[in-house]
């Protein structure tokens, strides 16, 4: 009796399992935006810990607005490679 | 000017060096050979070393008086007299697992710093499934 | 009638082996064939497997809650007569459960992982075919040789009931805290891996294994807490921690994947180290399972060599060896790609301070591996188990610990790549002052021990640089107009990572401090005492009341009633006890504590005569319960950091 169940789970499962692999799909490819996005969030929050650092007095002013001058100069770089071809709308 | 990554690489060795010396003096203070009655009579090299020695508790071995216990450990083929001040552990009885932590006395007997209950079954549930 | 819900369990396990490896088979081939379909069947692997691992949990537990003695493992851990916390607790009171729990939680691990990867559909499928490894792993030791359906025939008429050391309410959450924490750890090493093999150790990588780093790292110092809670409560002997193999197999991934959690930070914000960095996450995982290792192979625990291991304790190392060599390989591999970007500039700067918290805690890591292995590492080369004992680590772990307090008041104040001296000046002048003014303060009152005037004086400058960063952020906002309050909850609002790892280094420095206290000023005392006699400890005076004696199911009870002042001022009656465990003849302490701020009150029953005489000790412990506060600020400081940030704009 348990067998009979048993044997029908197995079956049940096979099928879900085996069920996509016959249909030919897409590998899904990476999408090359995906690190430019982690990469723009990373130069703002770099940008914002800058400030914060700027405003409680961890940095000189020449450090910080040589600091600031790099990591804007990044950030508008991953911008404007995320704005460009193929830019989501 | 010496280069930043020198100067990492040199701090890091300072460190590194200041811990293990640490580390050598914490280990040769706190030493102790492990080791089963058979194998502590097997070596006469560590007579003077501080040993934690595995056995079992004799049956009928166990006398408390003025607040020191004796008793005796043995593997079934050697046997050591011990005795011990302080409170002995809960699971501590004649027959069972004992760790006993000390030296050898003038007579041979262990004089004990540390008695440890090693039931077999207490010590690997201890932490379950940790 | 037939076994049931034996039946049930083994046939999921058995089932959820063959699942594991199909799935892992389907990726792979999804992966070299580029075929979508069959990395589809994979991820539906993922989502079956989880289910049998529930559906044989269900089944454990079934047994459990209708006492089905005909399974092997229930009659070990549970008897008829045990309430019902600790027939649930029972199921991982024994090492086959403790296992399934595993799975059970590697299962939710790695649905919500391979779910949350949606987005980025490169990582999926090598992340789920790793997980799939691990799950493999724990399925052959589930439908093996770690099985907990095995029947047991004829079943008794009870079982033996769970271990009276396990029946503690605070049993009945460590393991499933540390389960989570050690457990989470493969998400990482499992992105790390997909990392490595598609070649993209990019910013993704570093958000997502951030997150999943701290995760687990919350459950874990959870669990490492909860442990230390229950050692102090529950085995009577005053203490929270003893170097014990299995603690340390607990705090080594500890160390490293706080280590990871620093040093992600020069990858994110200079695109250093990350190669160390994926070694961080490789080793942290491998440290779990090495752990898991040392915990359930008793190779530390016993005086036998260490070739007799049991059986598991060779599948355990060789699983362990597979995955290293693998991971470490692929690292080897993308070594040239993943070369830094940046360079240290400056000697002083957040990067050195940065590397120096890795140095440390890696070293602890290795000291701490070190000490637990050195009966092994001994027996090789010498032919004699040699042990090391607390002193051991704690003449290192002291130093360390006051380097890492020092460097968190450092750290936070030094500027990436270089720093300027009229700041440092303005930065570290009140935090110093505090901390020297300290050290100070506690040698005029007399306070001689070295170790813990240090580690009180760094704590002090820890402090002072978290409240200079705080007020000095709140000024900033209230001169832009907003008011007080306001302003602090919106700076600590827009910087949840900054203000949540501030949180969690003033839970650490708070309970550096009461460990250092309760270690270095215990005091302890015993007598024995006919009813009515008294004693002093301290500022305590203790007068015993006699003994009482009582019955709860299957347990004798001693009870001593000792009532307590300090000076003039009563502060109660207290109750330690002594339960007798008649089944397993096994004694257990129930110490009472009276706890303040201040300090604890340890009382322990520990012997007593017919005629009514007893055997109190009396531990009296400074700035235990600061420990425990700590340890709450610490984790709930990194729940803050992880809570989703307002998304920034683009300038």
């Amino acid at each position: 009796m348990i067998e009979v169940l048993f044997f029908t789970v197995a079956v049940l499962i096979a099928a879900y399992l085996l069920a996509p692999a016959f249909q030919s799909l897409q590998l899904p490819e990476a999408d090359p935006r995906d690190a430019l996005e982690a990469a723009g969030d990373a130069a703002l929050r770099a940008l914002h810990d800058l400030d914060l650092d700027w405003q409680t007095g961890k940095l000189s002013e020449s450090d910080y607005r040589a600091a600031r001058a790099l990591l804007e100069a990044e950030a508008s770089e991953v911008f404007r490679q995320l704005a460009g071809p193929g830019a989501r709308q | 000017m010496i280069p930043a990554r020198r100067k990492l690489f040199v701090g890091a060795a300072i460190i590194v060096l200041g811990l293990v010396f640490a580390a050598y003096h914490g280990a040769r203070s706190s030493m102790v050979y492990y080791l089963t009655t058979t194998e502590f009579a097997l070596r006469p090299e560590l007579r003077a070393a501080r040993v934690r020695i595995a056995g079992k508790v004799e049956q009928g071995s166990v006398v408390k008086a003025d607040g020191e216990s004796r008793f005796a450990i043995t593997d079934g083929t050697t046997r050591y007299r011990v005795r011990f001040r302080g409170p002995l552990p809960d699971l501590f009885a004649e027959g069972k697992e004992v760790l006993v932590e000390g030296r050898l006395d003038g007579e041979g007997i262990l004089a004990a710093s540390q008695v440890i209950s090693t039931h077999p079954v207490e010590y690997k549930e201890k932490h379950p499934g940790r | 009638m037939v076994n049931l819900v034996g039946e049930v369990g083994r046939f999921a396990l058995l089932a959820g082996l063959v699942v594991a490896l199909y799935g892992i088979a389907a990726t792979a081939l999804g992966l070299t064939r580029r075929h979508g379909g069959y990395l589809a069947s994979g991820r539906r692997a993922v989502t079956v497997w989880a289910l049998l691992m529930a559906l044989a949990s269900a089944a454990l537990m079934t047994a459990f809650l209708s006492r089905d003695f005909s399974v092997r493992f229930v009659a070990m851990a549970s008897e008829s007569t045990q309430p019902l916390l600790q027939t649930i607790m029972a199921f991982w009171g024994g090492h086959d459960g403790a296992l399934l729990l595993w799975a059970l939680i590697l299962a939710g691990y790695m649905v919500t992982a391979v779910w949350s990867l949606r987005f980025h559909p490169d990582l999926q499928g090598p992340a789920a075919a790793t997980l799939l490894v691990v799950a493999v792993f724990f399925s052959i030791l589930l439908a093996g040789a770690s099985n907990p359906f095995v029947p047991l025939i004829p079943p008794p008429p009870d079982g033996q009931g769970l271990n009276p050391l396990l029946r503690n309410p605070w049993m009945s959450v460590h393991p499933p805290m540390l389960y989570l924490g050690f457990v989470g750890m493969s998400v990482p090493f499992a992105l790390a891996v997909a990392a490595l093999i598609t070649g993209r150790l990019d910013d993704t990588w570093v958000l997502l294994s951030r997150r999943w780093v701290i995760v687990p790292w919350i459950f874990l110092t959870l669990g490492l807490l909860l442990g230390a809670k229950w050692s102090y409560v529950v085995l009577g002997w005053g203490g929270y921690w003893a170097w014990d193999p299995v603690e340390n197999a607990a705090f080594m991934p500890w160390l490293t994947a706080t280590a990871f959690l620093h040093s992600i930070q020069i990858q994110e914000r200079r695109g250093m180290l990350v190669p160390w960095n994926v070694a961080l996450v490789l080793l942290t995982f491998g440290l779990t399972i090495f752990g898991t290792f040392l915990v359930r192979s008793g190779v530390l625990s016993s005086v036998n060599a260490f070739a007799e291991a049991p059986l598991i304790g060779y599948l355990f190392l060789s699983f362990l060896s597979v995955l290293l060599l693998v991971s470490f390989g692929l690292l080897a591999w993308r070594w040239e790609a993943l070369k830094s970007r940046g360079a240290v500039e400056t000697i002083i700067s957040r990067e050195t301070a940065f590397l120096a918290n890795n140095l440390l805690f890696v070293a602890a890591a290795v000291v701490v591996l070190l000490g637990t292995m050195f009966p092994v590492l001994t027996e090789a080369f010498r032919g004699v188990k040699i042990n090391v004992g607390p002193p051991y680590f704690n003449t290192v772990m002291v130093p360390i610990s006051v380097g890492i307090l020092l460097l968190m008041g450092i750290g936070p104040l030094l500027p990436w790549r270089q720093a300027t001296p009229e700041q440092l000046v303005r930065n570290f002048t009140l935090p110093a002052a505090a901390a020297v003014l300290g050290a100070l303060v506690l040698g005029l009152l007399g306070v001689r021990h070295l170790g813990a005037v240090l580690v009180y004086a760094a704590a002090l400058f820890v402090l002072g640089t978290i409240v200079q960063e705080t007020a000095r952020g709140t000024r900033v906002r209230i001169r832009r107009g907003e008011i007080a309050p306001l302003a602090l909850a919106r700076l600590f609002g827009r910087n949840r990572r900054r203000y949540g790892g501030y949180a969690v280094h003033l839970g650490v420095l708070l309970m550096l401090v009461g460990i250092a206290a309760s270690s270095a000023f215990a005091t302890q005392a015993g007598a024995t005492l006919r009813p009515g006699e008294r004693f002093s400890v301290g500022r305590y005076t203790l007068e015993y009341g006699g003994l009482r004696h009582s019955e709860l199911p299957g347990i004798d009870v001693t009870e001593a009633s000792v009532r307590v002042w300090a000076g003039a001022r009563f502060l109660g009656s207290y109750a330690p006890q002594r339960y007798f465990y008649r089944a397993q003849e096994q004694p257990m302490h129930h110490v009472a504590i009276r706890s303040s701020l201040r300090e604890d009150l340890y009382l322990i029953l520990s012997e007593w005569t017919q005629d009514g005489r007893g055997t109190i000790r009396v531990l009296v412990h400074p700035l235990v319960s600061w420990l425990w506060i700590g340890g709450v600020v610490a984790v709930l400081g990194a729940a803050f950091a992880i809570l989703p940030e307002r998304q920034r704009r683009a300038p």
